[in-house]
C-alpha cells in the first residue's frame, strides 16, 4: 500500500494558475515548493473528491419560456455529471416557476438538490 | 406618433442597462425609462445559464438568470418604466431617440442617456475564415441560445474555434448534452479565457484542446461535413504539411467580442481604438454631452459584477447631470492613456471637480509575471505603483485610487514594467 501516485493540476484559485505534479502516499501529499495553502487545499479536494456545481436546463410545458435553467444547490460528486444529466433528461417542469423552487430532490444520489434558477410565468401572463 | 419625455433613458436592459437605471433612480431621476429591444429583461444573461456571476458584487455564486433576476427585481421595486420590445434606431446628439416597438414608432426625448447596448460576438467575417459556406458555423452564442433558450442542438459532432470563456462553456455544455465535441482550436498558445473553465470545462471531460492551431478549410456545401486545422509556424502561418481532417457538423466560433456602437457613431461619438467603446470620463460621461455609457458598450468586461457597478454608477451620474450637477467633459478635463505594455484604460479622462475615488479598468498587454502597475504623471512622477504577481490580458486589472489630481493640464499614463 506504498505505491507513489502522481498527479497533475492547474491551480484555479488565483489567476496565478500554478501548475503542479502532487505526490500522494500513504494518503499524504507532498507539494512542490510554492504552491500555497489555499493552492494546497483546492489540490486536496480535487485527488480526493472533486465536485462541480451542475447547471442545465429542463423542458418547460406552458411557461412563458420553453427551457428552465437549473442548477444544483451544492457541487456534486464530478463523476455523478454525466448521471445527472441522463436523470434530468427524463423530466419536464411546469409553469409558473419560482427561482430556487426545487426540481429535483436529490439529483444522481448526491444528496444535494437541483432547483429552478430562474422565475417563469405561466404563458400568456406578464412576465418578468 | 408617441412621444415620451423623461430624466433618464436607458438603452439596453442586460446588467449594465438594468444597474444604469437603478442608479439613476436611486440619484433622484425622477422618470426613467429602459428600453430593452428583447421580450425580456435581462440580456445576455438568460441564456448564459453556468455559475459564478456574482461572486464580487453579491458575494454569491450565481447562474446568469440568477442574477438577471436580482437586478430585475430591483428595478421592479422602484418607479422605472421598462419598455420592452422596443429598439431604438436613432440617437442624436440633442438627446432625442426614435424607437420601433410593437406598438408602433416612438419618439423619447431625455435629459441625460444611458447607452448600455453590450457587445456582439465576431463572426467568420471578421476572422476571414476560407473555405465554403455551408450551413453549420455559427457563433458560440448563437448555439447558447438555441440550447439554453429554445431547447435544440445545434448539431451532433462539433468544433470549436476560439478558446474563450463562452467557447470552453459550450464545449461543456454540448458534450454534457450529448454531443461530440471533437477539438478546442486555439490560434495562441494559451487559452483565451480563465484557467477555471480551461480545468472545468475541457480537461474535466477530456475534450481534447489544440494550442496554436487554426481552421484551414471548410468542407460541405448545403450542411458543414467537416473542418481542417492545421498548426501555425513560428510566422503564424499555417503548417499545411501537418493538417488535421475533423469530420463535424458544426463549426462554433469563439473569437471575440466588440462593442455594440452604432447608435453611438450615429450621435458622432468619439470611440477609442483600443477598446472598440466610447471615450469617457470618470462619470461614464462620452464625448456627447449628456449621453453616458455603461458595461460591455464601453469595453469588454470579464466580470459581470464590474458591468454593474460602472452601471450604477454611469446611471447615477445621468440623474446628476439631468439635474444640472455635474458638467460635461471639456478642454480642462486630464487625458489618462494606456502606456507601455497596457492595452487600455478606462476612464479615459478626469473631469476636473470631481468627487470621491476613481476606478480604473485596464487590460495588459500580454502575460505577464511578477510586474509593477504605475500611473505617471506628465512630469513623469510616479503617482501610484502596486505589484502585481500575475498579468493575463483576458483577465483585467482594477485599481481604486482615492484621490487624484484634476487639475488643468495634467496628464497621466498607466504602464506595466517588469519585476515585482
Amino acid at each position: 500500500m506504498s505505491a507513489e501516485k502522481r498527479h497533475r493540476l492547474l491551480c484555479i484559485v488565483c489567476p496565478e494558475s500554478c501548475e503542479m505534479e502532487v505526490v500522494e502516499k500513504d494518503g499524504t501529499f507532498v507539494f512542490p515548493t510554492g504552491i500555497c495553502h489555499m493552492g494546497q487545499d483546492y489540490a486536496r479536494q480535487e485527488i480526493v473528491d472533486p465536485r462541480r456545481i451542475l447547471t442545465t436546463t429542463v423542458k418547460l410545458i406552458g411557461g412563458e419560456v420553453q427551457m428552465l435553467p437549473v442548477r444544483t444547490t451544492q457541487p456534486i460528486p464530478r463523476e455523478k455529471l454525466l448521471k445527472a444529466m441522463d436523470q434530468i433528461a427524463g423530466i419536464t417542469a411546469e409553469a409558473p416557476v419560482q427561482a430556487r423552487d426545487v426540481v429535483i430532490p436529490d439529483v444522481a444520489g448526491s444528496g444535494v438538490a437541483l432547483i429552478a434558477s430562474r422565475s417563469v410565468d405561466k404563458r400568456g401572463k406578464k412576465t418578468k | 406618433m408617441k412621444t415620451i419625455d423623461c430624466t433618464v433613458a436607458v438603452i439596453g436592459a442586460g446588467p449594465a442597462g438594468l444597474a444604469a437605471a437603478v442608479g439613476a433612480r436611486d440619484s433622484g431621476a425622477d422618470r426613467v425609462v429602459l428600453i430593452e429591444r428583447d421580450e425580456s429583461l435581462g440580456g445576455i444573461l438568460q441564456q448564459c445559464i453556468h455559475n459564478g456571476f456574482g461572486l464580487h458584487y453579491l458575494g454569491r455564486d450565481l447562474t446568469g438568470p440568477e442574477y438577471a433576476e436580482h437586478f430585475i427585481d430591483e428595478v421592479r421595486s422602484r418607479s422605472i418604466t421598462c419598455l420592452t420590445r422596443t429598439m431604438v434606431l436613432n440617437l442624436d446628439r440633442n438627446l432625442s431617440m426614435l424607437a420601433a416597438s410593437s406598438g408602433g414608432m416612438i419618439q423619447i426625448q431625455s435629459k441625460a442617456i444611458v447607452l448600455a447596448m453590450g457587445c456582439r460576438e465576431r463572426t467568420r467575417g471578421a476572422i476571414a475564415l476560407p473555405g465554403h459556406r455551408p450551413a453549420g458555423i455559427m457563433t458560440a452564442g448563437t448555439a447558447q441560445r438555441f440550447i439554453n433558450i429554445e431547447g435544440k442542438l445545434p448539431g451532433k459532432s462539433i468544433v470549436v474555434l476560439g478558446s474563450g470563456d463562452i467557447g470552453m462553456i459550450m464545449a461543456r455544455r454540448l458534450h454534457l448534452e450529448g454531443v461530440r465535441v471533437l477539438a478546442v482550436v486555439e490560434i495562441m498558445n494559451c487559452v483565451g479565457g480563465l484557467s477555471r473553465n480551461l480545468v472545468q470545462c475541457l480537461h474535466d471531460f477530456d475534450i481534447p484542446l489544440y494550442l496554436r492551431h487554426t481552421v484551414t478549410d471548410i468542407r460541405g456545401t448545403r450542411r458543414l461535413e467537416g473542418v481542417d486545422i492545421a498548426p501555425l509556424d513560428d510566422n503564424d502561418r499555417p503548417d499545411m504539411s501537418r493538417k488535421i481532417p475533423l469530420e463535424c457538423d458544426t463549426l462554433l466560433l469563439s473569437v471575440g467580442l466588440i462593442p455594440e456602437n452604432e447608435l453611438s457613431r450615429q450621435a458622432d461619438i468619439e470611440l477609442d481604438q483600443a477598446t472598440g467603446g466610447p471615450m469617457v470620463d470618470q462619470y461614464f460621461h462620452t464625448s456627447g454631452a449628456g449621453i453616458f455609457a455603461a458595461g460591455n458598450v464601453v469595453q469588454v468586461f470579464d466580470l459581470v459584477d464590474h458591468v454593474t457597478t460602472c452601471g450604477i454608477k454611469a446611471g447615477g451620474s445621468a440623474a446628476r447631470f439631468a439635474d444640472g450637477e455635474i458638467r460635461h467633459w471639456a478642454d480642462d478635463s486630464c487625458p489618462v492613456r494606456p502606456g507601455s505594455e497596457v492595452r487600455c484604460v478606462v476612464p479615459h479622462r478626469l473631469t476636473p471637480g470631481g468627487d470621491g475615488p476613481v476606478e480604473f479598468y485596464l487590460r495588459g498587454d500580454s502575460v505577464m509575471r511578477n510586474v509593477t502597475l504605475l500611473l505617471h504623471n506628465s512630469s513623469d512622477e510616479t503617482m501610484f505603483s502596486k505589484k502585481l504577481l500575475a498579468v493575463q490580458p483576458p483577465e483585467m486589472i482594477l485599481v481604486s485610487l482615492k484621490s487624484i489630481p484634476q487639475n488643468r493640464g495634467a496628464e497621466y499614463t498607466f504602464e506595466l514594467q517588469s519585476g515585482g
